[in-house]
Order: structure tokens, then C-alpha cells, then sequence
């Protein structure tokens, strides 16, 4: 017998095979496998879900605030017809840009750091707002609580947080520079003595910028909540309508009745 | 490498490739071809079938897991035969140290002896067999049922056992010659 024919007869005779339950196991092992699905592709579902998160977070915080309640197209008109706005002293910071492309891209920018800005500053003034609340607490710091109440201003509109009721208790608040330097550039614009200048109204309020909410187009200001006021004056039957700071500055923003005097 | 051509569905390796890119069926044809293969090969060497099974059922339960990553570098029975040899050392690592070493020692005596006269006339071909399988020094055996059972080739029986071809073909000659003899008057 040659070693074919062994193996022949070996292989005609080993014959045993595991039983049908364990070929049963296996195969079901198998099918199982092929069901379950790699480990990385496991984790797909959850890395998607996490992408929309971070994707929509990343929109909210793209995307710009409601327009504020207030808006002031009379003082965009009046404005760009007339001269650079009078400031008595040296401006909050700002750069006028030479292009309008630029200085939007430059705004776009600082609006986004000033949101946070502004958060930080109404937190901060809601503190001091409810540390003196029955105090003889400053204007600004009211009206910066105030502003905490209401919606944050968009930086691309003249940014207004109007400070509600106001009137009387901002009128006795309003600070004398403010008022003489209001009135002297009343006259000046009027040809009359500042004396004869009235104040008709005074509002405290919370500027979105340090423009005071008067920029102008191409104009850039920073992003930083100014508290200030609207005042009205009356000068010689024209009605002129301030933006100023708490300290020396004053813009004028609307203008009613009659044109400036040349 | 790829040994084979993709494309012919006849070998283990195309099989395999076609398994693992989604075939379910694929498995089952290659379960088919190699079981009893296997199964014997664990049958010969541990002489229990409870066992044999444990053991049956740990290699191809390894080399599905195994689909994702397997690569057509080898033949694939020499990559099967492998992982159960490998199983088998383990087993007996594990129950009985001593056989271990005998797997690769040509001179090992066979635990249990055969002496073919003792056999009573009415054993068929295929317990005289068995038995002198049984009683061939490990190595001997291993060797002959990779050979036989798995329908390896001498260079695949010397590779994986880490041994040559001439090692491998000297303990198959042996191996036969054995047999041979425990057949003795049923020739």
C-alpha cells in the first residue's frame, strides 16, 4: 500500500464532524458579526449629532440681534447733510474709515467682541443698579440697568436703548457742563445767546456705541455701552435734538423745524 | 499579495473576500469546506470530542472576529490551521504542560502505545488507524494531519510548524510507515 492509497483509506474513514448544535452556534456567531457593525461606525451617529450641535451653537452666535425697538431715521438724514457733529472735547474712540467695505468688515468684527462687552457691562450695571437702588445712585448707572432690560442694540443701526420714564427725574440729574455745552452749540447753530436756548426735554439713555448712537455712514465707533442723554432744545423755534456722553461730548442727531443758520 | 484572483468564488480566499465585503452566505460555504477538517484535526490530538468542540468552536469564533482584519497574504488554511494549532498549544499549556514540548521532539514517545497484534482480528481499517494515529509521536501526528486532515502542502506543514520541508516529509514517512504497519494482514 503506497502512501496515496493510505491516505485514501484514512480519509474514506475519518469521517467525524462536529455535531449540528455547534454548527449551529458558529453560524449564528456569524450571522450576528455580520449584523454588528464596525466599532467606528458606531460612534457616527453621536459625532453627527455633536457636529449640528457645535454648528448651530456657532449660528446663534453668528447671527445678528433683533433691531432695536427705537429707531432714528430723522438723525440719519439730518446728518448727512450736515457738518461733522460737534464734540466739545476729544470723542469716545472711533476711526472714520476711508472705505465703506472696510469699515463694515472692521464693524462687523467689533460687534461681535462688543456683544460680550455689553453683557459683561449691563451685568455689571444691574449690580450697582440694585446695590443703590434706593440711593442717590449716578444716571449712568441706571440706565445701564435699564438697558440690561431691554434688547441689545444692533451695532449697523443708529443702536438706541431707551430708557423708560424718565423725563423729570433725568432732567434734574442732567449734569450743568452737559447743559451749558448744550446750549452753547444750540446758539451757535441758532445765532442766538445760549441763555436764550431752552431745554425742552431730557432722557436718560444707554448709547449701543461711543458714536452715541449718530454715526455716520462709514463711520467707525466702538462697541461699548455709553450712558448719556437725549436732550431737546429749543433754539429760536428750532428744534434741535443732542446725543452726549456723561462727560463732554454731544452730538447732534435730529433737527426739526427750521435749517441751521449758515 | 493577493494569492488568488478576486474574481474566482472557488478558493478559500475569494470566499473570504466576499464575506467580509457583506456575503453572508460566503461563510457558510467556507464553514462547510473546513469543519470536519478542523474538527477531526482537534479529534486526533486530544482524543475527546467534548474537548475537540470547546476547541472547534474558540478557532472559528477567532477568525470571525477576525473578518475585518484578515488580508489574503497566506493561504488561507495555512492561516486557519494556524490559529487552531495555536488554539491546541494553548489548550494544552493550560492542561497539560508536559505534552507541550512534545509537539516539536521527533523522539517523544507516544503517551499511549499501540501494539498492532494486540488488535483482534474484527477491528475495521478505520479503528486500527485511528488508533496507530493515536499512538504516533506528536510531532509525527501534527504533521500528518495537517497534512491529511487540513490538505496542507509539505511547505505549508513546515512552515507553520517552524520546521523545513525535509523535517516535515521525514516524520510524514514515519508517519505512513506506522500506519502502514498497523494495518498489517487487512492490506
Amino acid at each position: 500500500m503506497n502512501d496515496d492509497e493510505l491516505e485514501r483509506q484514512w480519509r474514506a474513514r475519518s469521517t467525524e464532524l462536529p455535531s449540528r448544535q455547534l454548527d449551529e452556534a458558529i453560524r449564528t456567531a456569524a450571522q450576528r458579526a455580520m449584523r454588528r457593525r464596525p466599532a467606528w461606525q458606531r460612534y457616527v451617529p453621536l459625532a453627527a449629532a455633536a457636529s449640528v450641535g457645535v454648528i448651530a451653537l456657532l449660528l446663534v452666535r453668528q447671527a445678528p440681534n433683533p433691531a432695536p425697538a427705537r429707531d432714528v431715521p430723522v438723525a440719519r438724514e439730518a446728518l448727512e447733510s450736515s457738518p461733522a457733529p460737534v464734540s466739545a472735547a476729544p470723542s469716545a474712540p472711533f476711526a472714520a474709515a476711508p472705505e465703506v467695505d472696510a469699515a463694515e468688515s472692521l464693524a462687523e468684527r467689533s460687534r461681535v467682541v462688543s456683544l460680550e462687552k455689553e453683557q459683561q457691562a449691563a451685568m455689571t450695571a444691574q449690580g450697582v443698579a440694585e446695590a443703590s437702588a434706593h440711593d442717590e445712585a449716578p444716571a449712568s448707572a441706571k440706565a445701564l440697568a435699564r438697558a440690561e432690560a431691554s434688547a441689545p442694540p444692533d451695532a449697523r443701526a443708529p443702536a438706541v436703548v431707551p430708557a423708560p420714564a424718565v423725563t423729570d427725574q433725568a432732567i434734574d440729574g442732567l449734569l450743568p457742563k452737559i447743559e451749558a455745552l448744550v446750549k452753547a452749540d444750540a446758539a451757535r447753530r441758532t445765532g442766538i445767546k445760549p441763555e436764550e436756548a431752552t431745554i425742552v426735554a431730557v432722557e436718560a439713555v444707554t448709547w449701543s456705541d461711543g458714536a452715541l448712537g449718530c454715526r455716520t455712514p462709514g463711520e467707525l465707533a466702538i462697541q461699548v455701552l455709553t450712558p448719556g442723554y437725549r436732550v431737546e432744545v429749543d433754539a429760536a423755534g428750532t428744534r434741535l435734538v443732542y446725543h452726549t456722553d456723561m462727560h463732554a461730548q454731544i452730538r447732534v442727531c435730529e433737527r426739526i423745524s427750521v435749517p441751521d443758520v449758515p | 499579495m493577493l494569492l488568488h484572483d478576486s474574481h474566482d468564488a472557488t478558493t478559500d480566499e475569494a470566499i473570504m473576500l466576499a464575506w467580509q465585503s457583506g456575503d453572508a452566505a460566503a461563510f457558510d460555504r467556507l464553514y462547510e469546506r473546513h469543519r470536519g477538517g478542523v474538527f477531526r484535526y482537534f479529534l486526533r490530538q486530544c482524543r475527546d470530542r467534548g474537548r475537540a468542540e470547546e476547541l472547534h468552536h474558540d478557532v472559528w469564533l477567532k477568525l470571525i472576529k477576525a473578518r475585518d482584519s484578515w488580508k489574503p497574504t497566506a493561504r488561507f488554511t495555512t492561516w486557519l490551521y494556524t490559529v487552531a494549532r495555536n488554539r491546541l498549544i494553548d489548550y494544552w499549556r493550560a492542561n497539560a504542560p508536559l505534552r507541550l514540548a512534545a509537539l516539536d521532539d521527533d523522539a517523544h514517545a507516544a503517551p499511549e502505545s499501540y501494539d498492532p497484534l494486540s488488535a483482534s482480528a474484527s477491528e475495521q481499517h478505520g479503528t486500527r488507524l485511528v488508533a496507530a494515529l493515536g499512538a504516533l509521536p506528536e510531532a509525527q501526528r501534527d504533521a500528518f494531519l495537517l497534512h491529511v486532515e487540513g490538505g496542507l502542502a509539505l511547505a505549508d506543514v513546515a512552515k507553520l510548524t517552524g520546521t523545513t520541508q525535509e523535517t516535515v516529509k521525514s516524520r510524514l514517512r514515519y508517519a505512513y510507515a506506522r500506519l502502514r504497519e498497523a494495518l498489517g494482514d487487512l492490506q
